[in-house]
């Protein structure tokens, strides 16, 4: 949802480090982040603020898979996961990378690694050579009717 | 066969699992190195993009997906545009090309100035815009192209503005068609139609060309008309370059009272026709020369009981069917018979009205020819009266002349007969009493009493009645064979004696009878004469002998029969006009005959018959056929036929076909063998030794291949007698026939059709 | 010579006694079967097929009459006719199966269009002959059902009551 990024962010875990002066914050175990609409859990995550400005927060989550989930404003939830997200706050940009996978509305992608830009809703998807990204298009009754999230390995 | 599944080879196969169902409730998958989306409208894929959806498949190097929610709708419209090697497949077809566009929803698919195949089945070309519409059901080609050769070969095409290839109706239109052999057009039309399978529907067959020496080029464009589910027609304008234009029609229907089948043929004006006319040698009106044959066959039980027979052919001139080919009759055929017949049949009595004509075409008779109309025949079946059977057999019929100077008749006829049939398994004995009681009624019998001498004078009304008696017994003897072990042979010895009175019948006209011929069946007859109007008087012993051999499955083998008749008074009917008749010294051992049949193995098989008669003192029919048979393709028969002079003087009095004073003695091989899988080879030669000159020589070749056969066909016949030179008057005829292939599931080397090419057909022996 | 009265040749025990049914059950080859038959010593039952389920049934299929030229004088026209007749029948053998038979008849005859009338009554009557040549043969082929039938063991095998002298004794032994 617009707005998302002016709101606080939450982050729950098993044990926390903080190193005040690089302002970076490493939460291991179990951690969910929220943010608005945004949710992130993982095993590791890393938030990074560079000198201390919220707006430009750089969250790092790692996990078997780490997940991420935000609602769009059309009411349609964007989700994906992948083994490392990067998300910068500041430009809504969010960078899976590690056996991702992405959906959002009837179709969801994945590769090895997938960038996104919530806002302009513009999403790229690479895979390394000899690997291939794969898209699926869900027909839009279907997808009314189970909106589970479909788990796709990619080759 | 063979050729089938080697064209089959060239064609590429669904090999994907068939996904059933709902092909619009199935997810769409896309595999691509890369892609990037602009959600939820476009997305680009790019780097071997391959995307699959049920049974459907499109690679491409990249492809760009829009996406568009139409106003107040749920479902998003997907459709993709693909850019590089675009390769599209579903279970129907597969089309290439550099471009294409498709709807993922309504599943219609472009592709530009690329190719198609089709999957399963021969079918393919190009198109500079190749459409799919209605879930591949129909292939739209705008300038396309189509052949059913297989992939390389580029035999014959056809090239069309728009072509629409309906795979239901498994039909194909095309307007401005070009039929191309290779790349050189041949023909042209602004509207081509070409079946597509085997599936009865309206519209044009596959055009067949022939090229003929005395009929020039031929052009045959047949028209299917189903006109309902038990009625259909093909219509057939045939070209015929040295004649003129002819029109086919060949109507078919099965109704409840049976099947049957309508051919009318008719050509305006026949050019060859007239200039044989100008020059004489036809008989006719040189401005009227239109030619046209009615032909009509239909056979059908109704209700079990009613029982409806034609057999009606009719031609415009007696020389139709020498000139003109025509699949109801051949160029040796002597006259046309024009037959009705109603009948109604019951447990134990039937009952048949009928009438016969003919329409004879040899003009030099004197036109002397009967027709029966009409014609009642009656039998009554009465079984087990005690030991006894009883059957009675009646007949009323009306004869009457084409030439009205011979006399017309009306005869009566009743039969009645009981027979004692004692039966075991091993044994037979039947002896049946019969009476044979006839009234003829004959009209104008003094023109005919004017041309025949003082004692075979007609009378106006004749009255016979003569009793017959007959016993036939027969046994049964088998034995183990201990030369061949698990075989069985049988000894079937038969006797019979026949007792007829004689009854002067001088004074009754020929109507519908004629000498019988006795092969081994025919001396156990009780009858020398067909029909009624001469009952030969009988007081003969006939003795036959025929033993079989069963091999370990007891299946007959072989069988052989001999057997004669011995007459204790000579055989007489009151009418002194041939050698069987009345001759006194017809006595003794008169008739021998005897026949054989032999299956040497599961390909080789002999068979023959012979006939001797001592009245004639000579061998006076005999035929033998050995025939090597693997398949319907590969055969070899070798046929000899021999009839002897005095016999045909004897038995067809009347004749005048030139050279029957020589007889018959005809040899024949005829031969067709297959080779590698696409040739097809067939030859059949017949010789006459008497007149030591052929009588038809026939050579048939074709190659089939997956989609054309080429048939060359070259046949020397007689077909007249030239009556200045007195020679057989030959004629040579040489065709040529394409017929396009791989629309229908017809992959027949076609030799049973070229086999029955010649005037003398092949037939099986066995 | 070793001949003795018609025994393996002759029509089988199992098929003595049967029912003929046909498509058309009055037409003249329906009778001319009945009547080879009656004449081989087979008893016809009235009832059809399915009233009596314990008897063979013969059933007639199609009867087909080719003709084609077979000679020719030296103008050309037909000398003789070869008149071929065809007919296919089955034989129902309760609980073995079904049997396909087919026989062929051949007979040839002069044609003579000055006298066409009477050549087709000789015609009709080489064609009854034929028919009758075929029920004969239809009634001899009945012996192959009967060397096939041999073949297959009947369907259900009646139990042999088992006292079998190597039966081991106890029991246990047939539990094994």
């Amino acid at each position: 949802l617009t707005g998302d990024t002016d709101k606080p962010v939450h982050i729950v875990s098993k044990n926390q480090s903080l190193d005040m002066q690089g302002n970076v914050a490493t939460f291991t175990g179990n951690v969910i982040a929220t943010q608005g609409s945004i949710k992130i859990t993982a095993d590791r995550v890393v938030v990074n603020r560079p000198g201390g400005d919220s707006k430009k927060t750089v969250i790092d989550a790692y996990g078997n898979p780490a997940t991420f989930y935000q609602m769009q404003d059309n009411g349609k939830p964007v989700q994906g996961h992948a083994s490392k997200l990067h998300y910068e706050l500041a430009n809504d940009f969010v960078e899976l990378t590690g056996n991702a996978f992405l959906q959002q509305q009837d179709s969801s992608v994945n590769g090895d690694r997938i960038t996104y830009l919530v806002k302009q809703q513009k999403m790229q998807a690479f895979s390394n050579t000899g690997k291939r990204v794969t898209t699926v298009l869900v027909p839009s009754q279907l997808q009314n009717k189970n909106s589970n999230v479909q788990v796709k390995k990619s080759n | 066969d063979d050729l089938a599944s080697q064209c089959m080879l060239g064609v590429p196969e669904y090999t994907r699992p068939l996904v059933q169902g709902n092909a619009n409730s199935l997810p769409v998958t896309i595999k691509s190195n890369q892609a990037d989306s602009k959600f939820p409208d476009n997305a680009v894929f790019s780097g071997d993009v391959d995307i699959q959806q049920g049974n459907r498949r499109l690679r491409s190097d990249e492809v760009q997906l829009h996406q568009k929610q139409l106003n107040g709708q749920t479902t998003t419209v997907r459709t993709v545009d693909a850019l590089g090697h675009v390769h599209y497949d579903d279970n129907q077809v597969i089309l290439r090309g550099p471009k294409a566009w498709s709807n993922l929803n309504t599943k219609d698919t472009n592709v530009w100035d690329g190719s198609y195949q089709m999957v399963g089945r021969q079918g393919r070309g190009t198109g500079e815009q190749m459409e799919l519409r209605d879930n591949s059901r129909y292939t739209i080609l705008k300038d396309g192209t189509f052949t059913s050769c297989l992939p390389g070969s580029n035999s014959w095409s056809i090239a069309g503005s728009e072509i629409i290839q309906d795979r239901k109706e498994q039909l194909a239109e095309i307007w401005n068609a070009r039929v191309k052999i290779g790349s050189i057009p041949v023909f042209y039309s602004p509207y081509l139609q070409l079946p597509m399978g085997d599936r009865r529907r309206s519209g044009f067959l596959i055009p067949n060309m022939k090229f003929a020496n005395n009929s020039g080029i031929e052009f045959m464009l047949p028209y299917y008309w189903n006109i309902a589910p038990q009625a259909d027609a093909t219509i057939t304008p045939h070209y015929i370059e040295k004649r003129g234009f002819q029109l086919q029609n060949e109507f078919r229907y099965l109704s409840k009272a049976g099947a049957g089948l309508m051919e009318f043929d008719y050509m305006g004006s026949d050019r060859v026709y007239r200039s044989r006319i100008e020059d004489g040698q036809y008989a006719g009106n040189p401005n009227d020369t239109k030619r046209w044959m009615f032909y009509w066959q239909h056979n059908g039980v109704y209700d079990q009981h009613w029982r409806f027979n034609v057999d009606y052919t009719r031609v415009s001139d007696p020389y139709y069917f020498s000139d003109l080919d025509s699949v109801y009759g051949n160029s040796t055929d002597g006259y046309a018979t024009q037959k009705f017949s109603l009948g109604y049949a019951d447990t134990n009595w039937d009952a048949t009205l009928s009438s016969k004509q003919f329409q004879v075409f040899q003009l030099n008779s004197t036109n002397n020819v009967y027709r029966a109309e009409p014609q009642l025949d009656l039998n009554y079946y009465k079984n087990n009266l005690g030991p006894f059977d009883s059957h009675i057999y009646a007949q009323a019929v009306k004869f009457t002349n084409v030439n009205s100077n011979y006399p017309d008749a009306t005869r009566l006829h009743i039969e009645p007969s009981i027979n004692l049939p004692l039966a075991n398994s091993w044994a037979s004995l039947n002896t049946e009493a019969k009476l044979l009681a006839t009234h003829y009624q004959q009209d104008d019998i003094n023109w005919y009493n004017r041309q025949v001498d003082s004692n075979n004078q007609l009378r106006g009304t004749v009255n016979r009645v003569m009793p017959q008696f007959k016993t036939d017994g027969r046994v049964i003897f088998d034995r183990n064979m201990d030369w061949s072990p698990g075989y069985t042979q049988t000894l079937e010895p038969r006797l019979q004696y026949l007792y007829i009175p004689y009854r002067n019948q001088s004074d009754i006209n020929v109507y519908d009878s004629t000498l019988l011929q006795s092969d081994y069946s025919g001396l156990f007859r009780d009858r020398s004469y067909s029909g009624l109007d001469r009952i030969a008087s009988a007081n003969q012993l006939t003795t036959g002998v025929t033993t079989r051999i069963f091999d370990n499955d007891l299946v007959e083998r072989f069988n052989a029969s001999i057997g004669q008749i011995y007459s204790f008074t000579p055989s007489r009917t009151g009418v002194t006009n041939n050698y069987f008749d009345g001759n006194k010294d017809n006595t003794g051992s008169i008739v021998w005959a005897g026949d054989t049949y032999w299956k040497i193995n599961d390909n080789w098989s002999t068979r023959g018959g012979l006939q001797y008669d001592a009245r004639l003192n000579s061998v006076t029919t005999g035929n033998a056929v050995l025939e090597y048979r693997r398949d319907a393709d590969r055969v070899l028969q070798l046929n000899y036929r021999y009839t002897s002079p005095q016999y045909i003087q004897a038995t067809l009095p009347n004749i005048q076909n030139p050279g029957y004073q020589q007889g018959i003695s005809q040899v024949g091989a005829t031969a067709s063998w297959p080779f590698a899988d696409s040739w097809s080879v067939v030859g059949a030669w017949y010789y006459d030794t008497k007149a030591r000159q052929p009588a038809d020589q026939l050579l048939g070749v074709q190659y089939s291949s997956c989609c054309y056969a080429i048939r060359v066909g070259y046949e020397r016949k007689i077909t007249n007698w030239d009556y200045t030179r007195d020679e057989s008057k030959y004629d040579n005829q040489i065709s040529f026939s394409i017929e396009l292939r791989g629309l229908s599931s017809d992959y027949s080397l076609g030799t049973d059709k070229m086999l029955r090419q010649g005037i003398l057909p092949y037939q099986p022996a066995f | 010579c070793g001949f003795r009265l018609h025994g393996t040749t002759a029509v089988p025990k199992e098929l003595k006694t049967l029912i003929v049914d046909s498509s058309d059950p009055y037409g003249p080859l329906t009778r001319a079967v009945r009547t080879q038959l009656r004449l081989n010593g087979v008893t016809i039952v009235k009832e059809s097929a399915n009233v009596r389920k314990d008897l063979p049934s013969l059933r007639l299929g199609t009867e087909t009459v080719g003709r084609d030229t077979a000679s020719i004088f030296q103008d050309g026209k037909a000398a003789e006719y070869q008149l071929v007749m065809r007919v296919t029948a089955q034989v129902l053998v309760p609980n073995k199966g079904i049997y396909p038979i087919s026989v062929t008849v051949f007979r040839s005859f002069f044609d003579n269009p000055l006298a066409a009338l009477a050549k087709d009554s000789e015609q009709s009557i080489i064609i009854d002959e034929m028919r009758t040549q075929a029920a004969d043969k239809l009634v001899r082929k009945l012996l192959v059902v009967h060397a096939a039938e041999k073949e297959i063991a009947p369907a259900q095998s009646i139990p042999t009551t088992i006292n079998d002298p190597r039966a081991t004794t106890g029991p246990g032994s047939l539990g094994k």
